[in-house]
């Protein structure tokens, strides 16, 4: 009994993003990216699942009036988007987006009413202006938000769509991929009009989810291919990352994608259950996460975000001789723990724990 | 059976499509011409028939990810099992084993999926869990079923002496439908379509008045 407290006490310093142990000493508990004496690239966060995970607590009060609430939990993140102090959740569970408001601690769903309506969202992209793009299989459009969460307009007339599953956008085009099509839409994000299909010639083997890189470069999961293609903006293939195997750098079931400012790729594998690191080079750099129960792992992953905006709410989470740069998340479509969050950063303690 | 044997099958169904002209539905109780045949598609690239699931231990040798020199090992494990009871009482179950294989694809987005989604309403099986207190339900899998299970459930048959009932078969549910004593995705859903009911989503016996539900069920 004395083991099972002990571990439910650890697993509630680990399992949030609340707080942080008082006493325990945070480089005790650190989980780093490669592991010491390497020189550690990524920390571990903390993970969220619910509202208690932010810190929510519910006042005496209220407690006294209506009794114990119950927090708002995640049910199945398959993708996940970022802007200033929040984030955004493509719950499949819900058939819903997840608005994660960091600063007030609390979940709620995008009111996706009347002409916005959501039926069986699967990909979601957060422009820089604040602008939601959500690709709906069902409704077969891209149904977009403007910065207030409002209904704004949508991308996919006639029979444009046979089954769109993620979207990105960058400059004036919007970035569709079609896994029933097996292919690539590129569309005026002004005009709504189809510009280019990439796809026509074989060039995709269901392609699920798709980014964009820093210097405008796209990029494609070739699920059933098994790599991730790499496009010029307007839709030239320029190379391809990964190939099928079980071997570092290879692919079993890749899904999300997203890159950092310094064009590094991550990409999420579902039966590895980790994340690698490419650089523009193509070369691995790192691979995190894993199955288990342990901190940092994950379980069936499938979205990803790097997140540059939300540092602040988080860094207290890191050792502090680590400085993060920038957070990604990880969204685990089953276990215990929905979204994995880490930082991407450099050692800055007098003495750095392994060699350059 | 291997996928020597599988392509061997395909070549004789091939043979006699061309040979005796009968249709295609030939190779029905096999993995070829089912739903988890893939070599259809011009974009396959390997017009290999397992390698879609069973990613090939291999291929291209690579070196050590730049920032990780430390590693002892050069190959990812795959479908990794996790065990935890501590976890499992406070958590409910989750997939395991090769249940995790199935979700892997069928995550709703590469290929369809209903497990734990909101769907219509069956009776409770995919239900999504509430957003405000996170409880939901849909049938759980990887857990053991067995002899003490069914007694402590009392709604449910003892697999060990209960017959399955599945075509051509004289075992017993743990014989025919468990995987080392555990119910997973395959209990149902016969995967390679061996022994699948025609007409339905590769189901192991037919739906029809809920034949399958309540084989294991003592409804």
């Amino acid at each position: 009994m004395k083991r099972k407290i002990l571990i439910l006490v650890m697993m509630f310093f680990w399992a949030g993003c609340a707080s942080v142990p008082e006493g325990a000493g945070v480089k005790e508990n650190a989980v780093f990216y490669p592991s010491p004496p390497e020189q550690p690239r990524i920390q571990f966060l903390c993970s969220i699942s619910g509202e208690q995970d932010l810190g929510k607590r519910q006042s005496a009060l209220r407690r006294f009036l209506v009794g114990d609430v119950q927090y708002k939990t995640l049910g199945k993140p398959y993708d996940i988007a970022a802007s200033k102090g929040k984030i955004y959740i493509l719950d499949r569970a819900y058939r819903k987006i997840v608005i994660v408001d960091l600063g007030k601690k609390e979940f709620s769903f995008l009111k996706d009413e009347g002409a916005g309506r959501l039926v069986n969202p699967s990909g979601i992209w957060v422009s820089e202006d604040g602008f939601k793009y959500v690709a709906d299989m069902q409704r077969l459009q891209v149904v977009v938000f403007d910065g207030n969460n409002a209904f704004s307009r949508t991308y996919g007339s006639g029979d444009m769509f046979k089954r769109p599953v993620d979207v990105a956008v960058s400059g004036n085009r919007v970035y569709v991929v079609d896994i029933k099509q097996n292919a690539l839409l590129i569309l005026d994000k002004t005009t709504g009009d189809l510009v280019k299909t990439v796809g026509e010639e074989g060039e995709f083997f269901k392609p699920s989810h798709v980014t964009v890189g820093p210097s405008g470069n796209i990029f494609v999961t070739d699920a059933f291919n098994f790599r991730v293609r790499r496009l010029a903006p307007d839709g030239t293939p320029i190379d391809d990352i990964g190939y099928h195997g079980d071997q570092m750098g290879g692919f079993a079931r890749p899904k999300g994608v997203a890159l950092d400012r310094e064009g590094r790729l991550y990409a999420v594998d579902a039966a590895f259950e980790n994340v690698q690191i490419f650089n523009d080079q193509d070369e691995l750099l790192l691979f995190f996460g894993g199955a288990g129960n342990k901190p940092g792992n994950m379980y069936l992953p499938a979205g990803i975000a790097v997140d540059y905006q939300n540092v602040d709410f988080f860094s207290k989470f890191a050792d502090p001789d680590f400085q993060v740069e920038y957070l990604i998340y990880v969204a685990n479509t089953y276990g215990e723990k929905k979204i994995n969050v880490y930082g991407f950063g450099h050692w800055v303690g007098e003495e750095a724990p392994g060699k350059e | 059976m291997n996928c020597r044997s599988i392509i061997k099958q395909k070549t004789l169904a091939v043979a006699a499509t061309l040979i005796l002209g009968l249709p295609a539905a030939l190779s029905a109780g096999t993995i070829v011409g089912s739903p988890h045949d893939f070599r259809g598609y011009e974009w396959s690239e390997s017009g290999q028939i397992c390698t879609p699931c069973h990613t090939p231990h291999q291929t291209k040798k690579m070196p050590l990810p730049l920032w990780d020199h430390g590693l002892k090992t050069d190959t990812y494990e795959m479908y990794a099992t996790v065990q935890s009871p501590e976890l499992e009482e406070g958590g409910g179950i989750r997939p395991k084993n090769s249940s995790k294989i199935c979700l892997s694809c069928h995550d709703g987005t590469v290929a369809p999926e209903t497990f734990g989604d909101i769907t219509e309403d069956t009776g409770g099986f995919h239900k999504a869990p509430d957003f405000d207190t996170g409880m939901g339900s849909n049938h759980p899998v990887s857990f053991v079923y067995d002899s003490s299970l069914a007694a402590a459930d009392g709604d449910l048959y003892d697999p060990a002496t209960k017959l399955s009932g599945v075509a051509g078969s004289t075992g017993t549910i743990s014989d025919d439908m468990l995987f080392n004593g555990k119910m997973e995705c395959s209990s149902c859903h016969d995967v390679h379509n061996t022994r699948a009911v025609e007409g339905t989503k590769l189901l192991l016996k037919d739906t029809a008045g809920s034949g399958l539900c309540l084989t294991c069920h003592d409804k």
